[in-house]
């Protein structure tokens, strides 16, 4: 190599990526800190016996939470609560939002204006929306729901005591319909209109549109939709604490609910530990597919 | 005074070799056009020369200082990209002068130059104006003010005229004509178009596969292509080229024959081609002659009139396709017969190589 | 127009009704919220409007202390995640290296963590750090929550400016400072802005650890409007107000954050 003049040197691109990675360090071990850290606590503490008021529970308990866990019955009442409720919500939300998409892709009059009105429900906070929904609405006496059944003459149902996880899955559906709406009228919206006018050309009706145009195209968009609101959905809390409390008996009770109530409210760290890690493992084999997913469209 | 050199330079990415040793000198003045296909590295070179890519190996200088590891805003040049890069979020004024306020140019005689760049460019009632409110055109001339407030040794101009629509290209080609002769500066220009190149530059730069074909006048090019690669990409419409033996080099030339038999003495030095050895006659479209006297015998398949001259798509006997192109007003039809006469002196040869066998004598513009 | 005025119709009726029935429990809730708690008790349309909830929710003190805790957090939960996550991001997006996108997948994964695993340890640890009900605990797990969201919005901003303008600027003599300053600052602002706004909203509304690790004085609204889950019997008008108080604002920051939405929590892998 000649002599390099006594002008600047230009950053070499190798410096410069060293001071990007120094800019990423903290963001990336601050994420570390968190994920392990309580991950590993939670293994640990599901195979000790921990309660929080009991100081005489210690020791090393193998897989004896888990053991207890998996021949508890509200276990897998609050396993399959889990599941109905996730699923339920599923089919609501993506198969209205599928349909609700195609409508506000389509223009009429004051569609902004309507788009608005309905997407606001996400963006309440799951504690109002709840007992807005409890008090409010479902309410047999106080409730628009009861006042509407007396209008027509029908007993009121008391909602929260005969349907309790009914109920809650309404008020979730509510809450993420929005959600689902908005992410497939943006795939929609991205369905290139000269597709359709050449199948319009080709005599296709509307149905068979959406059926053979529109319905494919969103597949991608509705697959993303359900890993996403599965991740979340499978930890639905708040709506639950703030209406039935998990009842009556563990009608209403998910697995993040009782995961909860072992913990803070009978003080089972262990126990709760344990069910903690069937969480976790839940949601990992749905986000290995949802990171793959995104690995595909992703450019860096 | 901007004089550039490039000394076998060479760019890789990782093992692939994309700049293949490239020797070039620019005289101070010179408009140099780099012209070649996609993908040919003309762009690649230019961001080289502008400090935007590294150069793996050869040396560039500016005015004999070696550059390699100077950074692209201590070079002393300017460039216009493509897509005119202007910043959306600073006025036209600001854009133009955004050079001058980082190298802490006081405001009043920033301001003059940004001024008397506006005044060149016809700019002067957009000063306050956003990218986003100006046309296409205006945005590239604010391109080219950002650069000419700099007053730079190179300008250097990365295909500027693509994204215009072909009728403000015309007019665009002629106002950079004029500015390199008021600004009187060195410009190097990129461009995939080969009237651009021939229309604007003192010198051409023909690259393919990062090399370089042949450097010269547009005229030289024109009528001494060194092989033929340069003898297809320059001049529209394409040259005609047509496969032909050896039967006799000699002093006075080399005599071909091609397929239909006709045999034809070019004027040019028969080098290494031997008797009986393949090579390739190029003949121009204007080379070709409708004469009733001539030799070689065709069907017209297409007719296309610009008006001012006549385009004709003929098929030669042998299924051997020719442009031909003849005066505007000639009465000649679709699927008519006609016959062709060949200007001997105006045609080329190459050897099976490809390379061209020089002609006896030089054409007088293109010395 | 393709579609005929028969299918224009019932698609203008679809999207209204769909659209009213969707807002209906809000506008309800703030209708209720200007009766009088008796009114409040039947549901009719008819009414003499009041403000004496709102009256009595603000005269009850510790509406503030809730409102200013939820500000106060959302607020530096915000800028806490951007502090680390503005670097990260211009980092990732301008000087990335072979093992930038698996980071940046990598730390996605990490908010698909379900928040509910890790509540035992996360509750422990804050007992005994001492931060349990204290603004500072939310406002530390806040912005880890988010960060993973927040970097890759900001990602796909910095991404979003052509790579030919900071050429351009590198040709016109910017070093990297002047680059940052008079470049990507002012180009991703904009980004950075609806990026924070969409932040705000998360925090707002967070509904776990705010219920769990706090009580009476960090507790965001989220936790006061959760109190109010007790049957105390004619109280309506007052619920109604108090969350139509905490939900207003979000409902407008997130009219306008629809976009943002969209990008940040589907991470981009829909278009």
């Amino acid at each position: 190599m000649s002599a390099v003049l006594a002008s600047e040197a230009e950053t070499p691109p190798r410096l410069l990526q060293k001071v990007g990675s120094l800019l990423l360090l903290p963001s990336v071990i601050v994420l570390l800190a968190w994920m392990i850290i309580p991950l590993v606590m939670t293994l640990w503490f599901s195979i000790q016996y921990y309660n929080l008021i009991d100081p005489t529970t210690t020791g090393f308990a193998g897989l004896d939470n888990y053991r207890y866990l998996v021949t508890d019955p509200d276990f897998w009442v609050s396993l399959q609560n889990t599941l109905v409720l996730v699923a339920s919500v599923l089919v609501v939300t993506v198969g209205l939002g599928t349909l609700l998409a195609v409508v506000f892709n389509e223009p009429f009059p004051g569609r902004n204006v309507a788009r608005v009105l309905a997407i606001s429900p996400f963006f309440v906070m799951p504690t109002v929306s709840a007992l807005v929904w409890k008090n409010l609405m479902m309410h047999p006496i106080y409730g628009v729901f009861g006042a509407l059944a007396r209008g027509v003459g029908i007993q009121p149902v008391d909602w929260f005591a005969e349907y309790p996880l009914s109920s809650v899955i309404a008020i979730v559906s509510w809450e993420w319909l929005p959600f689902a709406l908005l992410i497939l009228l943006t795939a929609v919206q991205s369905l290139d209109h000269e597709q359709r006018e050449a199948a319009r050309m080709d005599g296709a009706g509307v149905w068979a549109q959406f059926f053979f145009i529109t319905l494919p195209h969103l597949s991608r968009a509705i697959s993303v939709v359900v890993m996403i609101e599965t991740i979340f959905l499978l930890t639905v809390f708040a709506e639950i604490f703030v209406t039935t409390s998990g009842g009556p008996g563990n009608a209403t009770t998910n697995l993040a609910f009782l995961i909860y109530a072992r913990a803070l409210l009978q003080y089972d760290v262990g126990g709760a530990s344990a069910g903690g890690v069937v969480a976790i493992v839940l949601a990992n084999v749905v986000a290995f597919f949802l990171v793959r997913s995104i690995a595909r469209r992703l450019e860096v | 005074m901007a004089t550039l050199t490039l000394r076998d330079l060479r760019k890789s990415y990782g093992s692939h070799e994309v700049i293949k040793g490239i020797d070039l000198a620019i005289a101070d003045r010179e408009f140099v056009v780099f012209v070649g296909p996609s993908g040919c590295g003309k762009s690649t070179l230019l961001r080289m020369i502008a400090g935007l890519e590294e150069i793996t190996s050869g040396e560039l200088q500016i005015d004999g200082t070696r550059v390699n590891q100077i950074g692209p805003a201590d070079r002393g040049l300017a460039m216009v990209f493509q897509t005119y890069a202007l910043y959306p979020h600073m006025t036209v004024r600001q854009n133009m002068g955004f050079a001058l306020r980082l190298a802490r140019v006081p405001r009043a005689e920033r301001d003059r130059k940004v001024e008397e760049a506006a005044r060149i460019l016809q700019l002067e009632p957009y000063l306050e104006r956003r990218p986003r409110d100006l046309s296409g055109g205006q945005r590239q001339r604010v391109a080219i003010g950002r650069a000419i407030v700099r007053q730079p040794k190179v300008f250097l101009f990365d295909e500027p005229l693509s994204n215009l629509d072909a009728a403000l290209r015309g007019q665009m080609r002629i106002e950079l004509s004029r500015l390199h002769e008021e600004l009187n500066a060195t410009m190097i220009y990129v461009t995939h178009d080969q009237i651009e190149a021939m229309t604007m530059a003192d010198k051409i730069v023909v690259l393919q596969a990062g090399r370089v074909e042949q450097v010269g006048s547009p005229l030289d090019l024109y009528h001494h292509p060194a092989n033929l690669f340069v003898a297809g990409f320059i001049g529209s419409p394409r040259m005609n080229m047509l496969p032909a033996k050896v039967v006799e080099a000699g002093a006075l030339g080399t005599t071909v024959t091609l397929s239909s038999g006709q045999r034809i003495s070019v004027p040019v030095e028969a080098r290494m081609a031997r008797t009986g050895e393949t090579v390739t006659l190029g003949i121009r479209p204007e080379g070709l002659h409708i004469d009733p006297a001539g030799t070689i015998p065709a069907t017209v398949s297409l007719v296309e009139r610009l008006g001012g001259l006549t385009l004709l798509h003929v098929k030669a006997d042998g299924d051997q396709e020719m442009t031909v192109q003849i005066e505007g007003s000639a009465p000649v039809r679709a699927h008519e017969q006609i016959s062709l006469a060949v200007d001997a002196a105006a045609c080329h040869l190459f050897d099976n190589a490809g390379q061209a066998l020089p002609h006896f004598g030089r054409r007088p513009l293109a010395a | 127009m393709r579609a005929t005025p028969l299918q224009r119709l019932l698609v203008t009726i679809a999207g209204w009704l769909v659209a009213l029935l969707l807002f209906f429990p809000i506008a309800w809730a703030v209708l209720t919220s200007f009766k009088s708690e008796r009114d409040a008790t039947t549901p009719g349309l008819l009414f003499s409007p009041t403000l004496d909830s709102y009256q009595e929710v603000f005269a009850r003190a510790d509406y503030f202390h809730f409102a200013l805790n939820s500000i106060v957090i959302s607020v530096g939960g915000t800028v806490l995640a951007l502090v680390f996550a503005i670097p990260a991001a211009y980092a990732m997006a301008f000087h990335p290296t072979e093992r930038t996108r698996s980071t940046l997948l990598w730390m996605l994964s990490t908010k698909m963590l379900p928040p509910v695993g890790v509540l035992v340890p996360i509750y422990l640890l804050f007992r005994t750090a001492g931060l349990l009900d204290t603004k500072s605990g939310l406002v530390m797990i806040y912005a880890l929550m988010n960060l993973p969201i927040i970097v890759w919005m900001l990602f796909t901003f910095y991404k979003e400016v052509p790579n030919e303008i900071l050429e351009a600027g590198r040709m016109d003599g910017a070093r990297t400072w002047s680059e940052v300053w008079f470049l990507l600052l002012p180009l991703t602002m904009p980004g950075v802005a609806s990026t924070g706004l969409l932040s705000l909203i998360l925090c707002w509304n967070e509904a776990f650890w705010s219920l769990n690790l706090t009580s009476a004085g960090a507790a965001p609204l989220t936790a006061f409007i959760a109190s109010f889950s007790s049957p105390e019997g004619l109280f309506f008008a007052k619920l109604s107000a108090a969350s139509t108080m905490a939900v207003a604002p979000i409902l407008v920051f997130g009219w306008f954050s629809q976009r943002q939405l969209v990008q940040g929590l589907t991470f981009g892998a829909v278009k």
